[in-house]
């Protein structure tokens, strides 16, 4: 009979503690230019704050022969992307990986700034992981065609085919090369956000269930932190690795 | 350079040698392991790639339709397009997935190491 009430309990609470109050966006220094809202938020603050943090971190550390843990943290984040970028898109690439490590450390940094409680997640917001998306397809297409020309329209004509079947492959692969922004965005951000609603919502129960069947949702949420961490990095690498798989394709037209 | 200088050069290469030697032995392991570190997420992104592509079709279609007025053909062309761009998307993020996982072919290995000596050689000349 405890856990039935405990159990109403946690479902008020739950529903008073609203999961989703943490995604909203507050003006912070409301700006108006004719009918464009340009107000500084808590989102463009938390923006701000993440590039300053990694600034910090890439800054600060010193750089000594035999480097510290600060600088080995870095050198090691560095030595990663740039092997990856490395191994991908070949010396060509080269060129590239200031943008590609750049997304990444943006990206790392903004997740990892979310878990620390009363922050913001920026890459919580679709139209922050869409806008990002947006511009790595838009430059993998000028780089394409900059490279290629017209000759990388035949991306989307897979070679060895009869012209029959070219009809419907090739409105497919069209299609398949426009959703690429949509699903590089909507992974990231759906991540994001589902992991911070989840926390949420098991801070609830805690709340709910009280000092005495607080502990189960409490434990729970230590080993959801630990999976998140796991997560933010992990989408962020992702994140960066199809940039740089977008890019591949555009630069050396695998297939 | 004096005597002390080269003892010190020595010292630091032969750290240097030690450190590459460690990391051939760990580090190859630790790296693979990160990259299909989480089932789950591996999941969730061939799933993303399904589901995406049928929504954009959808959409576009969609759009389309009202803008032309041809209501439901162009979703009928989009949907099943979608579709099959939707499997086409999930066979590439497999076969990527595999390349990442077994791509380590004699070819592929050769053609990496050029690349990471001319990058070498070239951060050499920068300095």
């Amino acid at each position: 009979m405890a856990t039935e009430a405990g159990a109403r309990a946690a479902g008020e609470a739950a529903a008073a503690l609203n999961p989703l109050e943490q995604f909203e966006i507050h003006r912070l220094l409301p700006i108006r230019i004719g009918n464009i809202d340009l107000s500084f938020t808590n989102s463009s603050l938390w923006m701000f704050i993440t590039i300053g943090v990694v600034a910090l971190f890439l800054l600060g550390g010193g750089a000594r022969l035999v480097p510290g843990r600060w600088q080995s943290a870095k050198e090691i984040i560095y030595e990663m992307m740039s092997s990856m970028t490395r191994d991908m898109l070949g010396e060509k690439g080269r060129p590239f990986f200031p943008f590609v490590f750049a997304l990444f450390m943006f990206i790392l940094t903004a997740n990892m700034l979310g878990l620390v409680p009363y922050s913001f997640t920026v890459t919580s917001h679709i139209i922050v992981t869409f806008a990002m998306a947006l511009f790595v397809f838009v430059l993998a297409t000028v780089v394409g065609f900059v490279k290629h020309g017209l000759g990388y329209l035949k991306l989307f004509s897979p070679s060895g085919v009869h012209w029959v079947m070219k009809i419907i492959l090739v409105p497919i692969e069209i299609i398949s090369y426009f959703t690429r922004p949509i699903s590089l965005s909507v992974r990231l951000f759906a991540n994001m956000m589902a992991g911070h609603t989840m926390l949420k919502v098991f801070a609830g129960f805690v709340i709910g269930l009280g000092l005495i069947g607080g502990w189960a949702p409490l434990a729970m949420m230590v080993a959801l932190t630990g999976l998140e961490v796991l997560v933010a990095a992990l989408q962020a690498y992702v994140f960066a690795m199809l940039t740089v798989i977008y890019l591949n394709d555009a630069i050396n037209m695998d297939h | 350079m004096s005597p002390h200088d080269r003892q010190e050069q020595d010292d630091l290469d032969a750290l240097g040698e030690k450190i590459r030697r460690s990391k051939d032995r760990h580090g190859r392991e630790r790296m693979d392991g990160a990259r299909h570190a989480s089932p789950l997420g591996v999941a969730f992104r061939i799933m993303t790639e399904l589901v995406v592509a049928v929504m954009a079709a959808v959409l576009a279609g969609w759009g389309l339709d009202s803008y032309f007025g041809t209501w439901p053909w162009m979703l009928l062309v989009f949907t099943p397009l979608g579709m099959a761009a939707g499997v086409l998307n999930v066979l590439r993020a497999a076969k990527a997935l595999d390349d990442a996982d077994f791509g380590q072919t004699a070819s592929g290995d050769s053609a990496r190491r050029k690349n990471n000596d001319a990058w070498t050689k070239d951060d050499e000349k920068d300095r």
